[in-house]
């Protein structure tokens, strides 16, 4: 398009002529014509990119701005963590979005001194020193407090102080407190689980899809509750150290309690029971499940073992065989002998409700280590438990080569091997159900999709196990075990304690292993106490039979009806012609 | 009708055809709209209080868990596990409570003597086991652990072992005795 120089659009003001108007040329003629032939181009060209904008904003409404809300950006009440309930759905830890107070100290408006006071009134787990300290800080963001309720934020927001931000977060809460507090475990300030059922399953609680559905343990609240109760006002009453317990179906696996104690609270997991706070030196052991991860000798509930293997590999075969126990057993040095020493021959009954070491000594040299090894091998008790939880403890037992004759003897009865009440439980849990083994678990397990198992001991065998270990609580050391009605067996277990590798003298791990009903074996209930120091309800002792047995019989009296297992007076086992007349005199 | 008129008739139909369908349209989009707004407002609205409702159910079980009624029960109420004889074994059992009026009337006073007689109304109660009989029946293999070698396993069988008194159903009797050994035995 051509123009003359100097005439067009963007010629200089000065190039355009100032005196009055000339008669049109035949050249501007043409200068206007290019002129409107210019805009109406521009015109041309700002139509479509008009209609181009409007079609890219009805894209933008229709495709983007349009999409159903479910999909763009969900809507949902869904947990940010999945609810983990019981087996009857009660709730052991939900998730829900709390205040968070937060303070931003260099942006303060008003006086630090004030605003604290003010605080202090409002948040009354603080101390108005804290706080001051937090508002004074240097840092350029502090927590003032966390899980606030909304009555106490409202009332903190309510003091305008710009600086001071109420934030939603996510919080983790176990409504029971430290019930089940190690098993359950918690999580840490970003919502990952950090020990038990949070830190096993964290990838299932925390998956946007799964985690609508909550996650069903195993445990039953009450039978927890029971069972914590019993155990932690045993633990009061001898001024023991520790306790673990636990309660588990023996035709399913399913762990129905698992106590451990000392506890915590996982509401606060970094705070003990006075309100201070954990460190390196004054951890007291709360958070240590001592259910699967502790290691104990269980002493003499490891007979019913011993007798199982020997009428299972038939160096056993009749319960009346009579073994010596006349005299202490001398082995490599070391004495073997009986706490309940009668000094004379012993049908397998009297070993088992006399707990006599000698007895079940000599039997398990008649089984041999080869045989013994192989059925404490199936039995899972030499290796960690196939359990979900992560905690869980190694075995420790002799080396092939260190596990001669006295190392069978002893481990017979119960020393020389280190287990977990888990392992114990589950143990009696195979021996009773009818020899069959089963990995515990610790989620719910559908009846119709319960593990087949694995046999170790036959039908029999578990038969003969169940009457022993009536014939204990009927005439033996667990008599005081006995709940009328609810055909109760156990077997006492007494042991020293071992500390860094070493026996503690006068430290016993005292424990109970128990099954009830006897006639159909339902649930196995194992109790242990770390370091019993006897009290006046126990007349000073301090063994299994006078310390937990009684705690058995109230533990089993409090979640048997819970469990539906009612008591029926006119029902037992047959435990005619266990016991020798003699013997039965005795009694 | 001209040519030209028709055209132009045709115009109008068309922009009014068109305007109308348009205004229809955009009455049906913003009903639509307004709709679909509504129904994210009902969800969001429901979404909210399900989360309130998680909220006060937090609440509610940490103030009615276990432990907490632990507390209460060991302050205040001190109930106890329910004893054997307390639980019922059959509705036959429960009706053996349905005593007559005359049955439930309030005894008198026992009137006990200073010199203890042979005879007297304890001594003379009758033992459970002269009420009635029942049999024990017991599962269990045949003890031939104990009389012999083994042998192969054998199926459960049953046998009856003792007899204990059933609880008299009669009127004058309503409160259905325990038969097993009492706690603490042995």
């Amino acid at each position: 398009m051509a123009s003359i120089p100097g005439t067009g659009p963007f010629a200089p003001a000065a190039a355009a002529p100032v005196a009055a108007p000339a008669p049109a040329l035949a050249g501007e003629r043409v200068t206007a014509r290019a002129q409107a032939r210019q805009r109406l181009a521009f015109l041309i060209m700002l139509f479509p990119l008009l209609a181009l904008l409007i079609l890219a904003r009805l894209i933008d409404l229709a495709v983007i701005e349009g999409q159903p809300a479910g999909e763009a950006a969900p809507i949902s009440a869904a947990p940010p963590r999945g609810d983990i309930v019981d087996r009857n759905g009660v709730e052991l830890a939900r998730t829900f979005e709390a205040y968070a107070i937060t303070v931003m100290p260099r942006r303060l408006t008003s006086d630090p001194e004030v605003l604290a006071t003010k605080l202090a009134e409002i948040l009354p787990e603080r101390s108005r020193e804290d706080i001051l300290a937090d508002l004074t800080s240097r840092r350029s963001f502090r927590y003032l407090a966390r899980k606030v309720l909304p009555g106490q934020a409202q009332r903190i927001n309510e003091l305008g102080e710009p600086a001071i931000e109420l934030a939603r977060e996510a919080e983790r809460l176990y409504p029971n407190m430290n019930l089940a507090a190690q098993a359950l475990g918690y999580t840490n300030d970003q919502g990952k689980g950090l020990i038990g059922v949070e830190k096993a399953f964290q990838e299932r609680l925390a998956d946007p899809v799964q985690r609508a559905a909550p996650l069903a343990l195993s445990l039953d609240v009450r039978v927890q509750q029971a069972m914590q109760n019993e155990l932690a006002a045993l633990v009061t009453d001898q001024n023991a150290k520790g306790a673990a317990g636990v309660v588990m179906d023996v035709n399913t696996g399913e762990v129905l309690a698992m106590v451990s104690l000392p506890d915590f609270n996982p509401n606060a997991p970094g705070q003990r029971a006075d309100g201070t706070r954990y460190t390196t030196d004054n951890d007291d052991g709360s958070r240590f499940n001592r259910v699967t991860l502790g290691g104990y000798e269980l002493g003499s509930t490891f007979k019913a073992f011993t007798i199982a293997t020997a009428l299972e590999t038939g160096t056993l075969t009749n319960l009346q065989k009579q073994y010596d126990a006349t005299r202490p057993l001398e082995v490599a040095g070391f004495r073997i002998r009986d706490d309940h020493a009668k000094n004379r021959w012993l049908t397998v009954p009297e070993i088992f409700i006399y707990s006599s070491n000698i007895g079940t000594a000599r039997m398990a040299i008649e089984v041999g280590r080869e045989r013994q090894r192989d059925y404490l091998e199936r039995l899972g008790f030499l290796k960690p438990l196939e359990f979900e939880l992560q905690e869980k403890a190694r075995p420790q037992y002799p080396s092939l080569s260190n596990w001669g004759q006295l190392a069978t003897m002893t481990i017979s009865y119960g020393h020389g091997l280190t287990v977990t009440p888990l392992h114990l439980a589950n143990g009696y849990a195979t021996l009773v159900n009818g020899g069959l083994y089963r990995p515990p678990s610790i989620l719910k397990r559908d009846p119709a999709n319960v593990p087949p198992g694995t046999r170790v001991f036959s039908e029999r065998t578990s038969q003969e196990i169940l009457r022993l270990l009536r014939l204990v609580v009927t005439n033996g050391t667990g008599r005081k075990a006995d709940v009328p009605g609810y055909r109760v067996g156990g077997k006492t277990g007494t042991a020293e304690k071992i500390e860094n590798g070493r026996y503690v003298r006068g430290q016993n791990v005292v424990n109970f292993a128990a099954v009830f009903p006897v006639d159909a074996p339902r649930y196995v209930v194992v109790a242990m106490i770390d370091d019993p120091r006897g009290s006046k309800a126990t007349y000073g002792f301090r063994t299994a039979g006078m310390v937990v047995a009684p705690a058995i019989n109230r533990i089993i009296r409090r979640i048997a009806p819970a469990l539906g297992v009612l008591p029926d007076p006119a029902r037992d086992i047959n435990l005619a012609g266990m016991l020798p007349a003699k013997a039965a005199a005795e009694e | 009708m001209r040519l030209g008129t028709r055209q132009y008739l045709s115009g109008i139909f068309w922009i009014v055809g068109t305007t109308a369908v348009v205004a229809g349209a955009q009455v049906v989009t913003t009903r639509a709209a307004a709709e679909r707004r509504a129904v994210t407002r009902l969800n969001i609205a429901l979404v909210e209080n399900k989360v309130r409702i998680r909220e006060l159910e937090a609440e509610l079980r940490t103030r009615a868990g276990l432990p907490e009624l632990q507390r209460w029960n060991d302050a205040v109420f001190q109930l106890s596990a329910p004893q054997t004889g307390q639980i019922l074994q059959s509705p036959v059992q429960l009706a053996a409570y349905a005593a007559r009026p005359e049955a439930a009337a309030p005894a008198g006073p026992a009137v006990r003597y200073a010199l203890v007689e042979k005879g007297t109304q304890d001594e003379l109660a009758p033992p459970p086991a002269a009420t009635g009989g029942a049999r024990v029946v017991t599962a269990s293999y045949p003890t031939a652990m104990n009389a012999g070698p083994a042998a192969a396993p054998a199926a459960p069988t049953t046998s009856t072992i003792a007899v204990v008194p059933l609880p008299d159903l009669s009127p004058d009797l309503p409160e259905p005795k325990a038969t097993g050994p009492q706690d603490g035995e042995g």
